[in-house]
This record gives structure tokens, C-alpha cells and sequence, in this order.
């Protein structure tokens, strides 16, 4: 399963499909749903943003170790 | 609150560590054993992204206008995923034209054109003005605020002293040497080493605010949700809000390639592809790690009552205010790293395309200030001063009105410029440089007008009315609400219109003007370089007619305008051994041509691309009969590999492309040479501790042995002369005391007699001690023969001289057949003889005496024994028996002198055995012995 995962993120087409998903992501309009719930201790806005970053982070992650294999 | 001077010493012994990093760094490169060459130092490099602006800014733009702060590092991740595509492409180009800064990139595409390099020039230091003056700002507030205030000339002039401490640090660590395109593994280093500390810092404060002033995050979010600030951690509820987020997300993603500085620590500081691949990730980490105790912070400050318009200094105000001095103080270490990275790197860089193409072209049109030319490096050096000095004038007119992260962004628009012109060059075959002119031009232009005349506006050193009613009263072209478009935030606004013309022009520029030849060729080159290379081929034998001298003078001449003599040697005699060229006295066209591409690589990695190749057309010259070989040359290799034009540039390029990376591969093993002759000399230097330590092991032993023949030397010559001393007088008194019973017997009555008797058994066994004496000192000295002997043999005759002795006894003797041993015959001779002997005499009182010899084994060891059924004796005395002159029986009991078992022993231990014994009073004994490995020999 891995090696499947690797010869994916290991496509030019993944990165170029990752960074338009970023693009969305972290951008507007699709940011504009959890930024609308305000003022909650630890609101959706702010966990939404460093979950996905996160998660942009691990794919950034594998893309650099199958680049390496 | 330090005092002034405490704060300057300690901010001097921080710069000083990291010198002292950056020392060894250079001193391990050039062993070649270069620490930076990794993924993990290339990534945290890449971090002087996080300058002031991120320690500082971050905090200040979280308090003013919530997550927006977040999209400074979302948009460096987003840019992170196409840096495989992008990055490699320019490492790529730097490595093959030795490019030193953005410009030179930019212009090395465009025809190599002096005009834009130096447009892209006045571009970025005109646009990292400001960024500057942000990071002066910083360490200059916070410099008052932890300074206690004080009337010493230190605190009066804080400002002159941080000055002049950047200028001097931008020098010692990033302009020492002429040459920018090498490599500076020491700042690189130093830079890293800054990351972490910044990192470590940052963390230190935002723990220190969650856990100390707080019970963790629950408590803070919890107080902050029942706070009139809970809008921090969203976006805020204008809509507005959102085409912001979108401009700063595009801002930061084109500002981690095309500002200056992260170009130099990308691109040009770039050893090795395969680093990009760690740095992909590593980097977006680090701005993650980084980020996570923003918001705490930020709600922090505002929760303790401070206001938003001082949230710049929360990260410092928050522990000082706290009394903690230690983390103010590496906070404001912290600051200061962030700080000094980004205006070393950028001053450096800057001075470096100011140099190459503002002062170097300007040289070449005025002849009066040809001089300068020898003067490079003082000439940057005065570049690095006057760059920090108007940032610094930034800062004063107007930085003050402005919070640190607005200033930032100009800067990040005006980078944001370069981006049609990089892109276009990387992917677009058509871009040309009237596009590329008019693109960065317009761009520039409405920078300019729309964000920084504004902010001049805005410090109140422009007076009028241009900001409420435009220039002249024409609403149109109001700086902020251009053509009538008011929806957006002034930069928001100044990006749009800044792209639009910029990317409109360079398109429209291009597709309007066409390439020159030599422009297509490049075109091709940069849009192509991911393609394969290879070697260019000599594929015509050219007739060699040039003289080679001729040709090396004007090199010589036309270098001379740039380097002192000594470096024109070098450089000149490394591009001739480059080309392969050495020793010629006559080359061929082709010849000269690749030398020529040869020196200009050498010079563009000094005065860049686009005065290298200037400097090459007026400093070299083809003769006629030399122009028209070169064309003949080349219609000829056409003619003969029936291509066109197109496909022969497609062929070179592929060329082009295996040739850097055999070039690649070779620069991999020529590291792996260095490191494996470092370990042969290394393990040359340990075999020549151990040759020396053995030759003088060698020495001691030859002068031992030397020192202990001298002294068996000297024994033989005392037991000589004891020997012939002592028996002369012992000989007398048993001969006379004998004369004396044999003469006068009559006249001697029988007690006399009895005397004489006395003192001839004395004399007698006198004698025979000092035989005893002699023998066994004979036998540990005298050189021992191995060989097979036959103890059983040997055993036998004992035992028949014995009995022949003494008939009368009655004596069995029960011996071992064939017990073989290797050692000295007559050494064992006198054990076995001993060991015999005494059990013979010591069984003389028993009417049958038994008397056995054999061995035993004992795992793989042999022991021999001879036992005997005689007297025996206590073991508690076991330990004087092989003492010489012991006895444990009276001389009346059993004669003898007590030397025989010493003997045996010594001849024992000779033989590396040992040997021991086993008795029971009138029960007999069992002597066993061993003899060493070597002397062992076979046994039934």
C-alpha cells in the first residue's frame, strides 16, 4: 500500500493537484464555513486551518520521501 | 530592565558564537567534510523567512485582525508543493550560468540585458527598503524597552549602535570575498544556528504565557471566549476580510522564492537538488511549529489589559512585565536572530546586484570611474553601509507611523513584481525581454504609486490631497481607488492592479517584439533545463592556427579590469586547464570559443550575467580569418549531421543535460575521494604511532637484553671465581685434615679423630653446596634445545643406575611406556634424576619399595607423576619444598643439600609447566608436574 501511495504523491500531476486543493482550502469561499462560527474557546476557524495544514504538511512529507525512494 | 551595556555585551558574545559557528563550519568545509551539504541545514536556512516580522508582527497582526497573520506561512507551504517543479529549475540555472542574485537570473534570460537587470535591481532595493526598516525598528523598540533608561551615551545613541553592529555583522559574515557565486558555508551555518534559537525562544515564550500565566490552553481559550477578543481566532466578520486573506496567501507564496534573500538561500546556496525534497517539508514545518503560540500569546497580552496597538511587543512585554528577566532576554535574542539573518543576507545580495548591475555598467559608460572596478569588494562594502543606511531612514520618516507587518507587506508586494518575468523565463519559450521590460516596468511604476507613496502619505511626509481627491484633483487615478475601483483594501488594491499590468505587459511585451537569435537560444536553454544535457562535441578537427598567447594576453588584459594580477593568473590558468589547453602554443576556433564561455562563466560569477557578457564582446576580438572558421565550423557540423538548426539545439541541450549530471556525479565522488583520503592519512598517522611506538619497544628490549647478557655475565664471572675462590681454601682443609688422620692417626686419640672426621664431612659438603649452588644457577641461564624426548626411556636408565648403585635393595618400578614429551634432554635429565633420586632415598627404610612413573589427563592438559611409597612428610610445610636449601627431614634421616626439588622446579617452570606434590607422613609421595603447550607431547 505504501508503494501505491508513493508512485501517486510521486506524480507531478498529485503536486500540481495539491496545490490547487491548498488553494481551496486555504482559501475563500471554502474558508469562510468554519471561520463563521466566532469566539468559541479553540474555535473551528483556527483548528480548521492548522488541521489542514497539518495534513498538507504529511502529504508534503511523503512526496519528499517517494521523490527519495 | 538590563542596563545598555549589558544588553550590547551580551548581543556581541551572541554574535560571537555564531562567528565561531560559522569559523568551524568554513574550516570543516574546506577539508571537505562541509557540514551544511544536508537536507535538514538547507530547510532551517530557508527559515530567515521568519524574520522580526514573524517574532514581533505575527502577534500585532493576530491582535488587529485575527488568523489573517497565518497566511505569511500558509502561503510559503502552498508554494512548497511546486518547488520541485520551480526551485530545481532555478539551482539548475544558477549551477550552469553561475548566477549570483535575482537579477542576474532575470537578465540571464532576457538576452542577458544589462537594462533589466538593473530595473530588477532598483526594484528590490527599492521594495526591501522598508523590510529593512522593519527589522531596524524591532531591535531598536526593543532595545528601549528592556534597556533601563539611563542618560550614557549607549542608550542616547541605541540607534547608531545597532546600525553600525548589522553593518559590520552583513560584512564580516556575507562579504568577505569577491566572488558571490561560491558558496558561504559559514553563514549558512550561522544562519541555521539562528533558526533554532528563534524557534527555541518563540516556544520558550508561548509556553511560559500558556502554563505560567495561565492554567494551559483550555484556561486562556476559556477566558478568551468570555473576553470582548474571542475574534482572534477567526477572521472577523467583515467580508471584506476574505479578498485580504487571499492577497496576503498570494504575497507570501511568490515572497518565499523572489525576495532577495530566500533566492540567495534557495537558489544560489543550493549544493544539491536532493536537498529540495527535505526542504519541502522540513521548511512548512517549521513555520507550524513556529506558529502554534501566536494566538496564545496575542490573547494573552490583550487578557492582561495591554492594547492592540502595542501587540508588536507582547512576545517581550508579557514575560517582562511577569518578571522574568532570563526569557526577556532571550526573547530579545530571539528578535535580534530573526533580525540581523534577514538584513545580513538581504544587505548582501543587495550590494552584491547593486555592484554587478548599477555600478559595474555605469563604469563601463563613465571611463573616469574605471577604477572602481579593482575595487569591488570595498565598493560593496559601501553598498551593504548605504542600503542599511536608508533603510534606517525608512524606519525614522516612515516606519514610526506604521504597525511592523504593514510595513512588511509593501515589501512583499514589490517582490511579487519579479514574479511574470521569473515564470515566463522558466516556462514560456516565448517571454522576451521588451516583455519582460515592459512587464516589471508597469509593475514597478504602480507599486510605487499605490502602496508607497501612500505610506508617505500616511507618516505625514507628503502634504496635499492626493489620497481624498487623487493627483490634480483626477479621481481616477487615485492611488488607492484606481479607475474607480474602491472595494478593495489599499493593498489588496495595489496588488491587483500591480499584477494586472505587470502580467499584461510582459504577455503583450512578448507576444508584440520578437527574440533575437541569441534570445530564443536562452529561451530554449531555461525552458529546457530539466531536459537531459551533455557534453558539446568537438565534431569538426579544426585546423590549429590561433596563437595561444595572443589570446591568453587579452584574457589576461580584459580580466585585469576587475582582479589584481594574482587572481588574473589563477583564474586564467584554471579556465586554460578547464579547456584542456595547457601547454598549446596554437588552438582552433572551436578551442577558443569554449575557453571564451570558459572565462565568461568565471567573470558572471563575479560582475554577473549580463556585464560578463559585455565585458566579453569589448574585451575579446575574432580576427576575419577567425569569424569566417567559426561559420564554416558550424555549417559544417550542420552539413554533416543533416539537422536543422532546431534539432541540433534540441541535441545540445540533451548534451547539455547528461554533462551536468556526470558533473554532478563527479563532484559526489570527488567528495567521497576527499573523505576517504582523509581517513588514509588519518589511518597512515595511526600506523605511524604504532611503527614508531614498536622501534622504540624494540629499542627498550634490545638494550634489556643487552643490560641482562651484561649481568649474566657478570654472574657467570662471580660464580667462576666463587667457584675456583672458595674451593681452593676447601680443598686445603680436606686435604690437610685428611694428611693429619693419615699421619698422625697414633698421636690422635679418638675424640681428635673424630674432629678431623667433622671437619672433613664439613668441607665436604661445603663443596658440595657450592656445586649445588652452581648448577642451579647454570640452569636458568644456559639457552634450552627442544626436541623429542622419551621420558620413559629416560625414566629406565635412572632407575637401572640406581639399583645398579644399591643391589641389595629391593625396588619395584612401575614406569609409563611411551610418554614422549619435546624439551630439553638435559634439563629434564636432571628433574627426572632428582625426582627419582629422592624417591629412591626417601623409600630406603621400606622393605619394598614401589616407585612409579605415568601420566594423567585432566581435560586437555597432561600431568606426569612419580610416586613413591616412603617417608613422606606433612603438607602443612608443602610450601618450603621446592625452597632451595629446605629440608624437611634431618640430615641424619636422608642426606642431601635441600637444591635438588629448587632444580626441579626451575627446570619446571623453564619448560613453562609447574609442578606440585601430594604426601601423607610414612604414607609416600606423589610428585605431579606439567609441562607449557609447546613442550606437551604425546602420551598413552
Amino acid at each position: 500500500m505504501m508503494k501505491h501511495l508513493f508512485n501517486l504523491v510521486r506524480e507531478p500531476g498529485f503536486q500540481l493537484f495539491l496545490f490547487f486543493a491548498g488553494l481551496l482550502l486555504f482559501g475563500w469561499p471554502l474558508l469562510s464555513i468554519p471561520m463563521q462560527s466566532a469566539g468559541s474557546a479553540g474555535s473551528a476557524g483556527s483548528i480548521y486551518l492548522f488541521t489542514v495544514w497539518g495534513i498538507f504538511i504529511l502529504l508534503l512529507f511523503l512526496i519528499g520521501r517517494a521523490g527519495g525512494n | 530592565m538590563f542596563s545598555p551595556l549589558f544588553i550590547v555585551a551580551v548581543f556581541v558574545s551572541y554574535m560571537g558564537v555564531l562567528f565561531l559557528v560559522a569559523l568551524w563550519t568554513e574550516r570543516r568545509a574546506a577539508a571537505g567534510r562541509s557540514p551544511v551539504d544536508n537536507g535538514v541545514v538547507y530547510a532551517l536556512s530557508l527559515a530567515v523567512y521568519c524574520t522580526s516580522w514573524t517574532f514581533y508582527g505575527s502577534v500585532g497582526k493576530a491582535a488587529t485582525s485575527g488568523m489573517l497573520f497565518l497566511t505569511v506561512y500558509l502561503g510559503p507551504t502552498l508554494g512548497a508543493v511546486l518547488w520541485w517543479v520551480i526551485l530545481r529549475r532555478m539551482v539548475r540555472l544558477k549551477t550552469k550560468y553561475r548566477l549570483s542574485s535575482i537579477a542576474d537570473l532575470i537578465s540571464a534570460r532576457y538576452d542577458k540585458s544589462q537594462r533589466l537587470a538593473a530595473l530588477a535591481t532598483v526594484i528590490a532595493l527599492v521594495g526591501i527598503m522598508p523590510y529593512i526598516a522593519l527589522q531596524l525598528k524591532s531591535v531598536i523598540t526593543t532595545f528601549g524597552i528592556i534597556a533601563a533608561p539611563s542618560g550614557t551615551w549607549l542608550y542616547r545613541n541605541a540607534d547608531l549602535v545597532v546600525l553600525t553592529a548589522m553593518v559590520a555583522f552583513t560584512i564580516v559574515f556575507g562579504v568577505r570575498r569577491l566572488a558571490p557565486a561560491e558558496r558561504h558555508e559559514g553563514m549558512i551555518m550561522a544562519l541555521a544556528v539562528e533558526c533554532l534559537v528563534k524557534l527555541a525562544t518563540f516556544l520558550a515564550v508561548g509556553i511560559f504565557v500558556t502554563w505560567h500565566m495561565y492554567d494551559g490552553p483550555a484556561d486562556l481559550f476559556g477566558q478568551l471566549a468570555d473576553s470582548p477578543y474571542q475574534q482572534i481566532t477567526a477572521l472577523g466578520s467583515d467580508p471584506s476580510g476574505y479578498p485580504l486573506w487571499c492577497t496576503y496567501l498570494l504575497l507570501s507564496t511568490s515572497a518565499i522564492l523572489f525576495l532577495p534573500r530566500q533566492f540567495h538561500v534557495s537558489v544560489v546556496e543550493n549544493v544539491d537538488e536532493r536537498h529540495i525534497r527535505t526542504a519541502m517539508w522540513l521548511f512548512p514545518l517549521y513555520l507550524f511549529v513556529i506558529n502554534i503560540f501566536i494566538i496564545p500569546i496575542t490573547a494573552g497580552g490583550l487578557l492582561s489589559g495591554m492594547g492592540k496597538n502595542a501587540a508588536d511587543t507582547f512576545v517581550l512585554e508579557l514575560p517582562l512585565r511577569h518578571g522574568s528577566p532570563l526569557l526577556v532576554m532571550l526573547v530579545f535574542i530571539g528578535g535580534v536572530s530573526a533580525a540581523t539573518g534577514m538584513i545580513m543576507i538581504s544587505a548582501m545580495t543587495l550590494s552584491t546586484m547593486a555592484t554587478n548591475h548599477l555600478l559595474l555598467p555605469a563604469v563601463s559608460v563613465l571611463p573616469r570611474l574605471s577604477f572602481l572596478s579593482r575595487h569591488l569588494l570595498g565598493c560593496r562594502w559601501a553598498f551593504v553601509c548605504g542600503i542599511l543606511l536608508a533603510g534606517y531612514w525608512f524606519e525614522q520618516t516612515v516606519g514610526k507611523a506604521l504597525m511592523l507587518v504593514n510595513i512588511g507587506m509593501i515589501s512583499f508586494a514589490a517582490v511579487l513584481q519579479f514574479a511574470p518575468a521569473i515564470l515566463g523565463a522558466l516556462f514560456w519559450q516565448r517571454g522576451s525581454k521588451a516583455g519582460a521590460l515592459m512587464g516589471l516596468s508597469a509593475g514597478a511604476g504602480t507599486w510605487f504609486y499605490t502602496l508607497l507613496i501612500p505610506s508617505f502619505y500616511r507618516s505625514g511626509h507628503l502634504a496635499g490631497t492626493l489620497l481624498e481627491r487623487g493627483p490634480f484633483g483626477l479621481a481616477l487615478l487615485n492611488p488607492e481607488r484606481l479607475f474607480g475601483l474602491g472595494i478593495l483594501d489599499p493593498l489588496s488594491h495595489a496588488v491587483f492592479w500591480t499584477l494586472l499590468l505587470n502580467t499584461g505587459c510582459y504577455v503583450l511585451g512578448s507576444l508584440l517584439f520578437s527574440q533575437s537569435d541569441e534570445e530564443q537560444q536562452l529561451a530554449r536553454a531555461f525552458c529546457g533545463i530539466l531536459g537531459a544535457t551533455g557534453k558539446t562535441v568537438h565534431a569538426v578537427a579544426q585546423e590549429r592556427y590561433i596563437p595561444m598567447a595572443k589570446k591568453r594576453r587579452e584574457i589576461e588584459t580584459l580580466l585585469c579590469r576587475y582582479f589584481d594580477s594574482k587572481a588574473v593568473a589563477t583564474a586564467t590558468k584554471a579556465c586554460v586547464a578547464t579547456c584542456r589547453l595547457s601547454g598549446k602554443r596554437r588552438i582552433s576556433i572551436t578551442e577558443l570559443v569554449e575557453l571564451h564561455g570558459e572565462v565568461e562563466k568565471f567573470l558572471a560569477g563575479a560582475i554577473g550575467c549580463a556585464t560578463a557578457r559585455v565585458a566579453m564582446k569589448r574585451g575579446t576580438v575574432f580576427s576575419d580569418r577567425e569569424s569566417r572558421s567559426l561559420s564554416s565550423a558550424y555549417g559544417k557540423i550542420l552539413a554533416d549531421m543533416r539537422l536543422s538548426p532546431d534539432e541540433v539545439m534540441a541535441r545540445i541541450d540533451y548534451y547539455k543535460d547528461r554533462e551536468q549530471l556526470l558533473t554532478r556525479h563527479w563532484r559526489e565522488l570527488e567528495q567521497r575521494v576527499r573523505e576517504r583520503d582523509h581517513q588514509i592519512e588519518k589511518r597512515k598517522k595511526a600506523e605511524g604511532d604504532v611503527r614508531k611506538m614498536n622501534e622504540e619497544l624494540e629499542e627498550r628490549v634490545t638494550r634489556r637484553t643487552a643490560q641482562l647478557e651484561t649481568a649474566n655475565r657478570e654472574l657467570d664471572a662471580f660464580a667462576y671465581s666463587v667457584s675456583h675462590d672458595l674451593r681452593s681454601p676447601l680443598r686445603a682443609i680436606d686435604g690437610f685434615s685428611l694428611a693429619l688422620l693419615e699421619d698422625y692417626q697414633n698421636k690422635l686419640d679418638t675424640e681428635g679423630k673424630d674432629y678431623l672426621l667433622r671437619v672433613r664431612k664439613g668441607s665436604q659438603r661445603m663443596g658440595q653446596l657450592i656445586d649445588d649452588i652452581l648448577k642451579l644457577s647454570r640452569l636458568t641461564r644456559g639457552q634450552m634445545h627442544f626436541e623429542p624426548v622419551d621420558l620413559s626411556r629416560m625414566a629406565r636408565e635412572v632407575a637401572g643406575e640406581l639399583t645398579e648403585a644399591a643391589p641389595s635393595r629391593r625396588a619395584d618400578f612401575e614406569i609409563a611406556p611411551s610418554v614422549c614429551v619435546t624439551g630439553d634432554p638435559q634439563l629434564l635429565r636432571v628433574a627426572m634424576e632428582n625426582l627419582l633420586g629422592n624417591a629412591w632415598k626417601f623409600t630406603s627404610r621400606k622393605p619394598a619399595a614401589k616407585i612409579a612413573f605415568g601420566t594423567q589427563k585432566e581435560g586437555i592438559t597432561t600431568r606426569y607423576f612419580i610416586r613413591d611409597n616412603g617417608a613422606g612428610f606433612d603438607m602443612a610445610y608443602a610450601d618450603k619444598l621446592f625452597g632451595a636449601f629446605q629440608r624437611l627431614h634431618g640430615a641424619n634421616e636422608f642426606s642431601g643439600t635441600g637444591i635438588g626439588l629448587a632444580t626441579v622446579q626451575r627446570v619446571i617452570h623453564r619448560h613453562g609447566g609447574h609442578i606440585w606434590a601430594e604426601s601423607a607422613v610414612d604414607y609416600g609421595t606423589t610428585f605431579y608436574f606439567t609441562l607449557g603447550t609447546s613442550a606437551t607431547g604425546s602420551a598413552p
